[in-house]
């Protein structure tokens, strides 16, 4: 198999996407001329400091935050989680707001893990399990936050199948009892008009690089008066909620990325359902595959996730990535592992069967000729690995 | 040209195989199986440092590499079974184990299953015949570096869909190749007790894993006098002699375990020796003999002629020079010559 494949297909943009070249464009003085660190007084961090504002600016009025300095610069979209999870908690715990965190079972790992540390640290931690539909439902959270309830953390969209949570009434729930609210917009933003007013949350956690901005840039949404403890201490930057010296380039880069998508959005988003049907239907055209999550759902856009009976993603995954096409099967920070997908087995599929799934994620470059190459390279490779698959034989006979 | 996927450790040897595959215009890809999980970092073998240095090799070759996760039949098929046996009071192989069930068993298989011709490995062994007959495992051509004792088990069918680039070579030429290929030269040490024992650590690693088959025993000799005590059985071998804690039993080695008793039993050297070894879960590439052939009871051990017979996946051999100790759980590989004819998991000698 070689790295220099015909062709490459890149459709994984759930994982990361490329940076816009217009993103790029304005980043780059910050790496040389317009270098200055934005504390500084003198006239080059007064530069620095006013483009680290106008970023902020600009992203604040994209999500319409009340105030800029409800926007905190970070350095990751984990990182923002991170310290949304641990940082609320905490403090809320120190203010008497109880020590219960109630957190979806399919979270990314980058809610889960600081979750476990906090049950590691004194909290009680509730699971709150998605429906079949790939959907929290607002009840089943009713029914587990309590008045010593401190944090509610449910994501607005899913990272591996993508469907869209009911956010606003799900921050109702958690404020009729007192707890604040946090959602791992990540997947989100961008691609759905996210507005912090119109859905009551306390805290979001974003991403630069999932919207064609750099890597290693994020911001927490922190609404005024939630308590926070911050993750990284030192000189007190971003209103002493995260310190280290901002990366004037990058946030200036994650504001334009944010504002392209803004501007694009209304033309992208029916072009990208368009082509994401297109893959649904391609590849259930396979007997014996499915969708997974409701179709009728909200979803975001350019999201499909699928399962293809009786095959191991990982097998697909590798004759896909010989021909150039780049997919992916369970999320990217776990590739590599056979560890079925926790978001796919906590919507109720079996094992063996989250193992075959596919996901699809669409995007900016991507165009229809670059769907039907999968839809034309998948079915072979499909028919085959069932061929030589004992498991498929014994689920559904011979045949694909 | 074939499509080749090398299993790569990370080392020289496998590093070296995927270099030769290419260069002679094979399509090459890499793949590092990961065996052991995170709780394990940081040993010797099979790490993620193994994954990174097998990445690193297929980078500057220019081929794609993948580390593929076998965590769960590592532990199923290999450190599961070994735990087992020792518990039993036997001595496992788990190089053995592993080369049947997980390289030779689910990698070989998840190769196939990706269209590729062959797997390859950095072994030191090949496999002889043409297309007219079936293909036999063999040694290498260099004696010194020769690991068909542990390959023994491979089918026909994985045979004509492997390759052993190193098979064919001289330890000399090993070396001066992965010279000219600057591939990094640090080798771990070859460990007798599984790439997942930490060094030195069987018994602590054993007792962490079956505890309750720890349990304290007597250290017997011949006539049946105590000669001292023990804390359990699991990680004693038959024909050991060091590391027992025994003060006053100059010259005995352990020639015998009841687990039910937890007893170990001593004798003198001389009455360690075997002439007949009786071997079960057999494969076996011939008729049923008897055939004279050379065995080993051990991969370091000394190769003794005999005349073996195979019934129902059984082998008795009747040694002609007498062995000293062969541990039931190790393996008896049988060699016409160069080719190996089959072997199985010694069950008993007398």
């Amino acid at each position: 198999m070689s790295d220099d494949s015909p062709r490459t297909v890149y459709l994984d943009y759930a994982a990361t996407t490329p940076c816009d070249p217009r993103v790029v464009e304005v980043m780059l003085p910050f790496f040389t001329e317009r270098f200055g660190n934005p504390n500084s007084l003198y006239a080059l961090g007064r530069d620095g400091y006013r483009a680290l504002e106008a970023a902020r600016e600009s992203f604040a009025a994209s999500i319409n935050a009340a105030s800029p300095t409800e926007v905190i610069f970070t350095g990751a979209g984990t990182e923002s989680d991170n310290a949304a999870l641990v940082g609320i908690s905490q403090a809320g715990k120190a203010r008497n707001k109880g020590s219960h965190v109630v957190v979806s079972a399919f979270e990314h790992h980058a809610v889960l893990e600081p979750s476990h540390f906090l049950e590691r640290n004194g909290f009680e931690v509730t699971q709150v399990r998605p429906r079949q539909d790939g959907i929290i439902h607002p009840e089943d959270v009713e029914a587990v936050v309590r008045d010593d309830t401190v944090l509610v953390s449910v994501m607005h969209a899913n990272n591996e199948i993508g469907t869209v949570q009911p956010i606003k009434r799900l921050a109702e729930i958690a404020h009729a009892k007192d707890a604040y609210f946090h959602t791992d917009a990540i997947q989100a933003l961008g691609k759905l008009a996210w507005d912090a007013v119109d859905l009551g949350v306390d805290a979001a956690s974003f991403s630069a690089h999932k919207i064609y901005g750099p890597k290693g840039v994020g911001a927490l949404y922190l609404k005024r008066g939630t308590p926070f403890q911050p993750l990284l201490m030192g000189g007190g930057q971003e209103s002493k909620k995260r310190s280290a010296t901002q990366n004037v380039g990058g946030v200036t880069a994650f504001a334009k990325a944010l504002e392209l998508c803004d501007e694009e959005r209304d033309t992208e988003t029916p072009r990208l359902e368009a082509l994401r049907h297109r893959v649904i239907d391609g590849v259930l055209a396979l007997p014996n595959s499915d969708l997974n999550g409701a179709r009728d759902v909200p979803r975001l856009p350019g999201y499909a996730n699928l399962v293809i009976k009786g095959i191991e993603g990982e097998s697909m995954l590798l004759q896909l990535d010989n021909k150039g096409i780049a997919v992916s099967t369970g999320s990217a920070c776990s590739s590599g592992s056979l560890e079925p997908s926790h978001v796919l087995l906590s919507i109720g599929l079996a094992p063996e069967i989250a193992h075959g799934s596919l996901r699809v994620t669409l995007g900016r470059y991507t165009s229809e000729g670059d769907v039907e190459y999968l839809l034309a390279e998948l079915p072979p490779i499909v028919e085959r690995l069932r061929a030589m698959s004992p498991v498929y034989q014994k689920m559904f006979g011979s045949g694909s | 040209m074939a499509r080749v996927f090398v299993a790569m450790s990370g080392g020289v040897d496998s590093s070296l195989a995927a270099a030769i595959l290419l260069e002679e215009g094979h399509d090459v890809t890499g793949v590092t199986m990961r065996l052991l999980g995170p709780e394990a970092e940081g040993q010797e073998c099979c790490s993620a440092d193994g994954a990174r240095s097998a990445k690193r090799v297929c980078d500057a070759l220019g081929i794609a590499h993948y580390t593929l996760e076998f965590t769960d039949v590592f532990s199923s098929e290999v450190v599961e079974p070994y735990v087992a046996e020792y518990a039993a009071g036997r001595t496992p192989n788990p190089c053995i184990a592993c080369n049947d069930r997980v390289k030779f068993g689910e990698l070989w298989r998840r190769v196939m299953l990706q269209g590729a011709d062959f797997l390859a490995t950095g072994h030191y062994a090949r496999i002889a015949g043409g297309p007219d007959c079936a293909p036999r495992l063999a040694r290498a051509v260099d004696s010194s570096k020769d690991q068909s004792y542990f390959l023994y088990r491979m089918t026909p069918a994985q045979m004509r869909h492997t390759l052993f680039p190193l098979g064919g070579m001289t330890k000399v030429e090993v070396r001066e190749r992965a010279a000219e290929l600057r591939l990094p030269s640090a080798r771990r040490a070859e460990s007798q007790d599984g790439c997942f024992v930490p060094v030195g650590g069987v018994r602590a690693f054993l007792r962490a894993r079956c505890p309750d088959a720890f349990r304290a025993g007597p250290f017997v000799d011949g006539t049946g006098r105590v000669r001292g005590r023990h804390d359990g059985v699991p990680g004693i071998t038959v024909g050991q002699r060091r590391g027992l804690g025994l003060q006053q039993a100059e010259g005995l080695y352990v020639s015998g375990i009841v687990p039910a008793t937890s007893t170990v039993v001593l004798e003198e050297r001389a009455k360690l020796l075997k002439s007949r070894v009786v071997a079960v879960d057999a494969v076996w590439s011939s008729d049923a003999g008897p055939l004279p052939v050379t065995v080993r009871t051990r991969y370091r051990g000394p190769e003794v002629p005999g005349v073996v017979r195979w019934q129902h996946g059984r082998l008795s051999v009747e040694l002609t020079e007498a062995l000293e100790a062969p541990a039931p759980g190790q393996s008896l590989v049988c060699y016409e010559g160069d080719t190996v004819v089959g072997g199985g998991v010694i069950e008993e000698a007398a």
